[in-house]
């Protein structure tokens, strides 16, 4: 097991490296782009020279790219090219927001597409057709769209929950609650879609096996031979599919965030895309990859868990 | 002899062709896309309207017959916008599709079919691109090339292009290894020829499903960078831009929202339906449950008074499995009794409907299979059809099972020891220390060298024979009255084999329990069995004492299959085999009524 989780380390920390990389090579093709943003087409080239001098930005890229690399490591990720903040502070403030969206949508969508997902593999026939055209449907809606119904819907004609905006748990906790609903609902859709799917075929393989027989004949009743049994032998794919749902909702959070107009990091990822604010793009980018490779390394430690063919080599 | 032989005509229904008439859903789809595609292509001229052109006193009007979907903030007409925006958003979606496709058969197949160095370098490749966050890495890009979505789609299709570059590769590799590349390959064709000629081919079929898929995955993307301001420039429209445009005026004109968003749907569901329909024609339908759901009958009825006559009374049962064609018997009215404290050997060649008697005494048919007649009546009561509440009261604690293959009998992932408490608990009522101890003492019981230390590992850990000895601790958990043995020993090495069947009768001897025992093995019917059953072809076609079947076997199936016994085969000479058919009480009946209809005409 220690091996696995070290080679899965061995994995993610060139591909931290190649983002950096990445990032800072891009920006570096259309160099100076930034003073004249900030400063306007009307600043003289002297002064676009100077602030250009003044940011750093006249250095040779792998010089910026060190210092930069350097900074990370002392918890520094440069200052925000327009409001002049540092990054770090930014992405404090933002990540919590998109940590409760893209948590509360994964547990959201694992909880609905399971109970979808063994309902349509016990009962099959019409449900699982049911489930197929669900599934079908929740894939091919685009997220934002889905949200803007919502808020016509809910906020709009039925009035019952705010349209957009986003309160702090901490602030007021019912609020909180009242402004995720609408997010996390449309936020879900492709998840719940994608996790029964998932589910109804590791759980109809599940079923199939002759272990299913042989303790049902030795009276092991129907329903925990579905619940216990039969999630545990779907519980590995399944939870992948988990897995990946939520490093698809954190991709999801940049366009639903702008959408709900929610402080987040996804937001910042959209703002600065917009404002050709870089120094914020790589923070957040480079804080987005973290948790990913994050949430990949805890699924290979949990697979492994839940195998015992590895545990018992590793 | 020679009459019992008749010559079987019954027709195998003949295998459905290759090619599949498409689905209502898939031409359908089809339609759409051929209408999307071709709106945006004609758009110049098809289109009623000038898309840029505004009509401020027409503005925000729901469809009228002259604007069929109505018009936007500004007075423009939202269909001919349609048109028009659907070239951005599907050359872009293409440009993707093609990236995607194009590089990751590329890569798949160099890797897939020169294997050695090269394919590791591909595989160690796509795993470090398979870990990128795509989406952000399109942002980065977006940021600096701003507005270029086309390259942004073209990044999107490179760096998603692994997962298309593994499933080409593994499908190559399947193809290198068939027998007639390899011929091609010593006759000297060139590697590209053989790449083309036979590989491709074979994975056509994968390319497209993947290809559909992802170009649904790629619409969806495109439109959210489009509303997010990426992509066609306003007053430009692409179908993304056109949602966003409605959403400024959500409140007022909600329906601006459902023409750009229903038209994504559809294609993107389009796209979904096409390699959805591709994947089910290519992979296999679903495996059938082995869980049987419950019945509906909630008591069950009193045949006999209970502890009166025979533990086990098979009567008519037959056993059949739904098809389009209505029902096909698998078991026809098999009647049999087994006694308090008996042991009756069921025995027939595979696919004798054996298996399928045993499952439907116990109850376990699965699904898509069921009872059609007749009744297994235990103890005066009759079973079949009952739910699951009352058959609660059979399953483990009166009848018990023991299946042919150990190895898969119990669930993988929990231990051996865990789940065999679990029966206890479920079948003996014995609760926390107690029901540990039982389970030691079941596992000594059955004669395992080292108990405490089986009922920690897992069934994997396990031999054959462990696991066939886990197996009888399990049945004999809630100290049955019955005891269903499918072939207990097929499966197992032949030096243990001996063994399993010694603890068997051991066993039998101490609790005094009734034994069903399935096999196709004469010397198991001679060492344990008091009557025996013969099956063939789902029907019975002979019972009678152990003893009587040796002595003297009536039905000419008995005859032969005691003939085919491999023990009693001189070395050196072929074994022996059973050849043509024989007939079973259904082909006799209806043979004379047969015989009976011609001489009435």
């Amino acid at each position: 097991m220690i091996r696995l989780i070290a080679t899965r380390i061995a994995v993610s920390i060139p591909v931290l490296f190649i983002m950096t990389i990445l990032t800072f090579l891009l920006a570096s093709l259309v160099p100076g782009d930034a003073a004249t943003q900030i400063l306007g087409p009307d600043a003289t080239p002297e002064r676009v020279a100077q602030l250009n001098a003044e940011l750093g930005l006249d250095r040779p890229v792998l010089e910026q790219y060190l210092d930069w690399l350097a900074g990370i490591f002392r918890g520094d990720f440069g200052t925000s090219l327009f409001s002049g903040e540092p990054v770090s502070r930014l992405l404090e403030q933002r990540f919590w927001p998109t940590f409760w969206l893209a948590t509360f949508a994964a547990l959201v969508s694992a909880i609905i597409g399971v109970t979808f997902g063994v309902v349509a593999a016990v009962k099959g026939g019409w449900a699982a057709r049911v489930l197929d055209g669900i599934g079908m449907l929740g894939i091919s809606l685009p997220n934002f769209w889905v949200a803007l119904l919502l808020i016509v819907l809910f906020a709009g004609t039925l009035g019952w929950l705010p349209a957009v905006g986003y309160t702090a748990p901490e602030d007021d906790f019912g609020e909180f609650l009242s402004r995720m609903v609408l997010p996390v609902t449309a936020m879900s859709f492709a998840g719940v879609a994608l996790i029964a799917k998932q589910t109804r075929e590791s759980m109809a393989e599940a079923l199939s096996r002759d272990f299913m027989r042989f303790l049902q004949a030795n009276g092991f009743p129907r329903r925990r031979l579905i619940l216990k049994y039969g999630l545990r032998y779907a519980a590995i794919p399944v939870l992948a599919t988990i897995s990946a749902t939520f490093v698809n909702h954190i991709g999801g959070t940049v366009t639903l965030e702008s959408v709900f107009a929610i402080p987040g990091l996804g937001s910042m990822v959209a703002r600065g895309t917009t404002n050709h604010d870089l120094a914020n793009i790589q923070g957040a980018v480079l804080l987005f990859t973290a948790v990913i490779l994050l949430v990949n390394l805890l699924t290979d430690i949990v697979y492994t868990l839940l195998n015992p063919k590895v545990r018992a080599n590793a | 002899m020679s009459t019992a032989v008749i010559s079987s005509t019954s027709a195998a229904a003949k295998a459905p062709g290759k090619l599949r008439r498409p689905s209502v859903p898939v031409i359908l789809a089809l339609t759409w896309l051929v209408i999307a595609v071709g709106g945006a292509l004609l758009a110049d001229v098809v289109a009623p309207f000038d898309p840029l052109k505004q009509e401020i006193l027409q503005a925000m009007q729901t469809p009228t017959p002259e604007h069929l979907l109505g018009t936007d903030v500004l007075g423009r007409d939202v269909l001919s916008r349609l048109m028009h925006g659907a070239g951005p958003t599907l050359s872009s979606v293409a440009v993707a599709v093609v990236a995607y496709t194009g590089i990751g058969l590329v890569l798949g197949l160099i890797a897939g079919y020169s294997g050695g160095w090269t394919d590791r370098a591909v595989v160690a490749l796509t795993s470090i691109v398979i870990a990128l966050p795509v989406i952000m890495v399109l942002f980065v890009v977006l940021s600096v090339f701003r507005g270029n979505t086309w390259l942004a789609m073209l990044v999107f299709g490179v760096l998603s292009s692994p997962i298309m570059t593994l499933l080409v590769r593994s499908s190559a590799i399947a193809v290198r290894n068939e027998l007639f590349v390899d011929a091609a390959r010593v006759s000297g064709l060139s590697p590209l020829y053989i790449v083309f000629r036979h590989v491709l081919p074979r994975s056509r079929g994968l390319i497209i499903v993947q290809g559909a898929v992802f170009g649904a995955t790629a619409l969806i993307v495109e439109s959210s960078l489009s509303y997010l301001g990426f992509g066609t420039v306003p007053p430009n429209p692409s179908w993304g831009n056109m949602i966003s445009e409605a959403s400024t005026v959500i409140t007022s004109v909600p329906w601006l929202l459902v023409p750009p968003g229903a038209v994504i749907a559809l294609t993107a569901l389009s796209l979904g339906v096409i390699g959805d329909s591709l994947r089910d024609s290519v992979s296999a339908g679903w495996s059938t449950s082995k869980l049987t759901p419950s019945g509906r009958r909630t008591e069950a009825p009193r045949v006999a008074e209970a502890g009166t006559g025979p533990l086990l009374a098979v009567r008519d049962l037959s056993v059949g499995y739904h098809s389009a064609g209505g029902i096909v018997p698998i078991v026809k009215d098999v009647s049999f009794e087994i006694g308090r404290g008996e042991t009756l050997g069921l025995v027939g060649e595979s696919g004798s409907g054996k298996t399928t008697v045993a499952f439907g005494v116990l109850g376990v048919i699965g699904e898509g299979v069921a009872v059609t007649g007749g009744s297994v009546v235990f103890d005066g009561a009759d079973l079949v059809g009952q739910s699951d509440a009352v058959l609660a009261q059979y399953r483990g604690k009166r009848i018990a099972y023991i299946a042919q293959e150990p190895m898969v009998a119990l669930g993988p992932s929990h231990r051996v020891g865990d789940q065999l408490r679990e029966a206890i608990e479920l079948n003996d009522g014995l609760t926390g220390e107690a029901a540990q101890q039982r389970v030691i003492e079941l596992l000594t019981l059955v004669e395992l060298r080292d108990p405490a230390g089986s009922a920690r590992k897992y069934l994997h850990e396990l031999s054959g024979g462990m696991a066939q000895r886990v197996s009888i601790a399990f049945a004999l958990a809630g100290r049955p009255e019955l005891l269903v043995a499918d072939e207990p020993t097929t499966a197992l090495d032949v030096t243990v084999q001996a063994g399993i069947l010694g603890l068997l009768m051991r066993l039998r001897e101490q609790t005094g329990m009734s034994v069903l025992i399935i096999t196709h093995d004469w010397g198991v019917i001679a060492d344990v069995c008091d009557r025996v059953v013969v099956m063939y072809k789902g029907e019975i076609v002979e019972q009678a004492t152990a003893e009587r079947i040796f002595a003297e076997p009536q039905h000419p199936y008995t005859q032969a299959l005691l003939t085919s016994n491999p023990h009693g085969a001189q070395p050196g000479q072929d074994l022996p085999v059973i050849t043509g058919t024989f007939t079973t009480p259904s082909m006799e009946r209806a043979a004379l009524a047969g015989a009976g209809t011609g001489a009435a005409s």
